[in-house]
């Protein structure tokens, strides 16, 4: 038996700002987005835009929305994503529009270009460079810009951030025991964004090649914080919430808030002065947790 | 409408026209890099098993010349071999350049490069990034490329050759996104485009592989050769034609039929490691009896007994595709697979140092022009390419190709060009864009190209289906004026589309003229009538 869905297609004309869709009723059995972007394309309208290269998952050239969530349109099975008959595609976020599908793919590329992802040696191919399993998966990575559209930091387009993705490249190149950027790279990255990343692990969730880009970026900042950087909010914040926690098995909202804030903090009193007479301010000295020896002792085992 | 000038315009951003841009880079010429795709997406990316290269890191006395025999030998005959020598001498070097322009490739213990076994190979000098090795060299390639300064035009589209004086000396080319039309001038052209898979319905290409290059270079009068020469991979997942890496054989793996029956050796000594077209033959001759599993044409390929942590370790990738188009897992299930067209032998006839050949001719080049890797023929492969052995082809080839269309850029002059063509190209695709407005488009056509040569012009071929496959060819071509457009400004693919159709059809036609002609089977060629 054959299922029929509703294909709801986000059109936008080159040079337009407002779009538009189009529906159409496609058989889903064992077809993909893609399958079913290209049959629209070559029955229906040609003139429909929409990248796509490899149709096997590699190439990373037509990832879009399908349902609100960014996925590669080649991998992704209609029948499995249909929501009550319907797949809705639009283009990926936090780009501009070029026409239809097809985003303006420029800034993506610039800002990881910004970390500078090539081997930073000149010493040549050397004999003994065992590379630590740990950079192999962030070159899984295909630059297909999923985890760019889901990036809740993005979304307010911040000058000077690279991305999940260009994290994930720098991550690996970290950890690539041939490269000799090591601090100055670390240092590059504070100004591409590091400590701007927001951990809501949405990158991590919609990458189509399972990389734990989270996972990377928490790495990459604590290897800075380990050469000595992170003289900033963003470094200052997860010294003192570590630091709450080591010592009382438990976060410290106040105590992480005036290590991050510093001397900065006199211009939160306003605000903290009524927060503290509604109680919403936890006491700064307040109980540890019951299992605050036990969080001892694991710190003390990670030699922390 | 612009005018664009470089020293060496390289048309094809995969590992070939990569390398070709970092060697010419590197001889101090200034390059800029056209393709019609962003060269991260290039077909390239999808090569998976490795890289050859006799550098005895396993130290089972591994030598170049074991590496040559090999080639030479699965080639069955058709092989160059001055260029055979070329390819093996300098593949250890190759490698190591790769390395050191950041690729990573698995290592032993020891530090040294790994090397696995391979399909047709003797010794085991496959050299890898997991499954991942084309991407891995793509990915590091490109950004070399981005950080010495080569300028990169990502999704521009070379829509003819510019001759003057017998001499290449630029293209006018498309830049995709607005459909605007530029005219790049150069001193030397060096094309890289990759193959001709979107000439079959069952592929492991992207849809960029419709052989563009090889149609831009016929146009200018070049020589191409062995053109009937299409591998065919054993290994396609069923039904779509998805490369299944041949690493999962190298690794242990074997294939079964209906009868649960390892079957490559009633095939071939060598089993499921024979070389591709005796695999592809050995798969197609068992489903052509019926003995396709589950009843369906297709085979199975079984990796269990290599276990889970082995599979994710060796060959994840190929579990990722498993799981992602079939929902099968590796480690508990049999994957269905097929042949699919995989990789194009023939193309356009260069010399040792990338030129090209005029038709008819195996002496004189034609001036500023130059081809590297899967769009060009040498001949290195010869009537069956070595797994392993076309990353090694771009690598070697398409530096030697840089190298010397510097050197050419910097003996001549730059010949300046009327700006004719840019208008008359124009006016052709607003032309297109009027077109009659029958009901067929580019893509339907394409289909019924792709279906005709993959019925017969796949792993078996006779003389009267090669003739129906001229007619239906030529069928195609006339209905080509019926193709239907919607006319929109914005992007060109409405017009690329149906040029590369053309070029496919050019291509198409001269490939089934070949195998008709070709009455011995040899290597990936194969007539049952002969």
């Amino acid at each position: 038996m054959s299922t029929t869905i509703t294909l709801v297609i986000r059109r936008q004309k080159p040079g337009d700002s407002g779009s538009f869709f189009m529906e159409h009723q496609v058989e889903a059995d064992g077809k993909t987005v893609l399958d079913a972007l290209k049959e629209m394309r070559d029955t229906v309208d040609p003139s429909l835009a929409f990248r796509a290269q490899c149709k096997s998952g590699i190439c990373g050239s037509c990832a879009l929305r399908v349902n609100g969530s960014a996925r590669l349109a080649c991998s992704t099975f209609l029948s499995a994503v249909q929501i009550e008959g319907r797949v809705v595609l639009e283009p990926l976020l936090n780009f501009a529009v070029e026409e239809d599908l097809v985003v303006q793919d420029r800034p993506f590329w610039k800002a990881i270009e910004a970390i500078k992802p090539w081997l930073w040696s000149d010493k040549g191919y050397e004999h003994e460079a065992v590379v630590p399993p740990q950079v192999k998966n962030g070159t899984d990575c295909i630059l297909c810009a999923a985890c760019y559209s889901e990036c809740e930091v993005q979304a307010v387009k911040p000058s000077g951030y690279t991305g999940p993705a260009g994290f994930v490249q720098a991550h690996r190149f970290v950890a690539d025991k041939r490269d000799h950027g090591g601090k100055e790279r670390l240092k590059l990255l504070e100004t591409e964004g590091l400590w701007s990343c927001a951990h809501s692990y949405n990158c991590s969730e919609v990458c189509p090649k399972d990389i734990d880009i989270g996972g990377a970026i928490a790495d990459l900042r604590s290897q800075a914080l380990a050469a000595g950087l992170g003289r900033n909010a963003g470094g200052r914040h997860v010294a003192w919430f570590t630091r709450g926690v080591r010592r009382n098995g438990k976060m410290n909202e106040f105590w992480t808030l005036a290590g991050t804030r510093g001397w900065r903090i006199i211009f939160d009193l306003p605000t903290g002065l009524a927060m503290a007479i509604r109680g919403k301010i936890p006491w700064p000295w307040g109980k540890k947790a019951k299992s605050s020896r036990e969080v001892r002792r694991y710190f003390r085992s990670k030699n922390q | 409408m612009s005018t664009i000038r470089h020293d060496i315009v390289i048309i094809g951003g995969g590992v070939a026209g990569l390398r070709a841009a970092l060697a010419a880079r590197d001889a101090g010429a200034e390059v800029g890099l056209l393709s019609k795709v962003h060269p991260i997406r290039s077909a390239s990316v999808g090569a998976q098993g490795g890289m050859a290269a006799a550098m005895n890191n396993v130290q089972d006395g591994d030598e170049w010349k074991a590496h040559y025999e090999d080639t030479l030998h699965s080639g069955a005959g058709l092989c160059d071999a001055d260029a055979v020598e070329v390819l093996c001498r300098e593949g250890p070097d190759a490698v190591r350049e790769l390395d050191a322009a950041g690729v990573l490739f698995d290592r032993f213990d020891d530090g040294s490069v790994a090397q696995r076994p391979y399909g047709g190979h003797s010794k085991a000098r496959c050299c890898y990034s997991g499954d991942k090795t084309g991407h891995s060299i793509v990915h590091a390639l490109y950004w070399q490329c981005v950080k010495k300064g080569v300028h990169i035009y990502p999704e521009w589209y070379v829509w003819e050759l510019i001759e003057e004086k017998g001499t290449v000396c630029g293209c006018v080319a498309l830049e995709i996104r607005d459909a605007s039309v530029h005219l790049v001038q150069a001193r030397a052209v060096v094309l890289a485009t990759g193959g001709i898979g979107q000439l079959f319905s069952v592929t492991s290409n992207p849809f960029a592989s419709t052989g563009d290059g090889i149609g831009l270079a016929r146009a200018v009068g070049a020589r191409l050769r062995d053109l009937e020469m299409v591998q065919f991979h054993p290994t396609g997942l069923y039904p779509r034609g998805i490369l299944i890496t041949e690493a999962c054989r190298g690794e242990g793996g074997y294939l079964i039929n209906a009868e649960n029956k390892r079957f490559m050796f009633d095939y071939d000594p060598r089993g499921d490691l024979a070389t591709r077209d005796i695999v592809s033959r050995g798969i197609q001759t068992e489903i052509d009896a019926g003995r396709g599993i589950q009843g369906l044409p297709c085979v199975g390929l079984d990796v269990r007994h290599l276990g889970r942590e082995e599979i994710m370790k060796k060959i994840p990738q190929a579990a990722q595709i498993a799981r992602e188009f079939a929902n099968i897992d590796l480690a508990t299930q049999i994957l269905p697979v097929s042949p699919t067209a995989h990789y194009f032998m023939g193309g356009i006839a260069i010399s040792l140092n990338g030129e090209v050949y005029q038709e008819g001719s195996s002496q004189q080049v034609i001036p500023g022009l130059f081809a590297a890797g899967e769009c060009s023929c040498l001949s290195v492969h010869g009537a069956n390419r070595l797994g392993c052995n076309s990353l090694l082809d771009g690598a070697v080839f398409g530096k030697r190709a840089g190298v010397s269309a510097a050197a050419f850029a910097r003996g001549s002059d730059q010949i300046s060009v009327p700006d004719v063509r840019t208008s008359i190209v124009s006016e052709e695709m607003h032309r297109w864009t009027r077109g009659t407005r029958l009901d067929i488009s580019s893509g339907q056509l394409r289909a019924r190209l792709q279906q005709g040569m993959t019925a017969r012009t796949g792993v078996f071929r006779e003389d009267q289906g090669l003739r129906k496959q001229q007619v239906e060819i030529q069928e195609i071509r006339n209905q080509m004026n019926s193709i239907k457009y919607l006319p929109r400004k914005g992007r060109a693919h409405q017009a690329i589309e149906r040029k590369e159709l053309l070029h496919s059809l050019v291509i198409a036609h001269m490939m089934v003229e070949g195998a008709r002609k070709r009455t011995k089977s040899v290597g990936a060629h194969w007539r049952i009538d002969s």
